[in-house]
């Protein structure tokens, strides 16, 4: 039991660690600012998510897994909004994104 | 009266610290007491916290929301890895405005910052009527526009 239990924490532990490696490959890939972001958000979304997820398994029931959910839940709350702050900067620094296509939001269905 | 908030907001800050340092030594509980009120501090310096009730029934909502929200990560993570891992030409970015003039503070927080948690749409510019995002594919973006994640937001909080 106790084996099982630490090998599906390692499982997670390493698929999140591929995400996080897949996201700095995507930040020097990707053509432009605004996409390299997309790549670059691979690390911060599922990968923190696994490797914590592992840990809390590996873990058990205790304090440590208290405080593992902690650092979760704010990484999941303060990594957008930091994210956004970059987006949104940029933007009103007047950079403009490469190539993109316009989809207005009052054109057909209005919502 | 007035104070009654930050204090107690320094109170729990402090119960926090304590129950996730352990360490109970007097210089530690002293850069404790600072940093708490610290923090308050700054936050009263940035904003007065609004003055809108404080709604229980977002406290069982909102975690059926993320269980949802995880699974959506899971499904647009493995898209974009494909896409970071492929060829350019699979890129087709497109920016999407959504509507959102219906929609409160907290609504448009939430929608906003789980638009950019899933990888492959990107919330960046928000104002009160409308949301801009930028995407990866053509696809992702008609997905958002159809307004599944917007609908579900709408249902946490219906104001």
């Amino acid at each position: 039991m106790n084996g099982i239990l630490e090998v599906i924490a390692g499982l997670l532990v390493i698929s999140g660690s591929l995400f996080v490696l897949a996201g700095g490959i995507g930040a020097l890939r990707m053509p432009d600012f605004y996409t390299r972001i997309h790549g670059a958000s691979l690390t911060d979304s599922l990968g923190p998510v696994l490797v914590l997820g592992g840990l809390m398994i590996y873990a058990g029931l205790s304090l440590i897994t208290v405080k593992l959910a902690a650092v979760m839940l704010f990484l999941l709350v303060t990594s957008p909004t930091a994210t956004y702050a970059l987006a949104n900067a940029a933007l009103l620094a007047g950079l403009q994104p490469e190539g993109v296509e316009r989809m207005p939001a009052d054109s057909e269905d209005g919502a | 009266m007035r104070l009654m908030r930050p204090l107690l907001a320094v109170i729990a800050l402090f119960a926090v610290w304590l129950l996730w340092g352990g360490l109970y030594k007097t210089p530690v509980l002293q850069l404790g007491i600072v940093s708490c009120l610290l923090v308050v501090w700054l936050t009263y310096r940035m904003a007065l916290p609004d003055q809108q009730e404080h709604r229980l029934a977002l406290l069982y909502r909102v975690p059926f929301y993320w269980l949802w929200l995880l699974w959506e990560m899971v499904v647009t993570n493995v898209q974009v890895l494909r896409l970071v891992l492929g060829p350019r030409s699979a890129l087709s970015p497109t920016i999407v405005e959504v509507d959102a003039s219906a929609s409160s503070k907290f609504a448009l927080t939430l929608l906003g910052n789980s638009i950019t948690l899933t990888p492959g749409t990107l919330t960046i510019n928000i104002d009160d009527t409308r949301l801009t995002a930028h995407c990866l594919t053509r696809a992702a973006a008609q997905d958002l526009r159809d307004g599944g994640m917007a609908r579900r937001v709408a249902a946490v909080d219906p104001d």
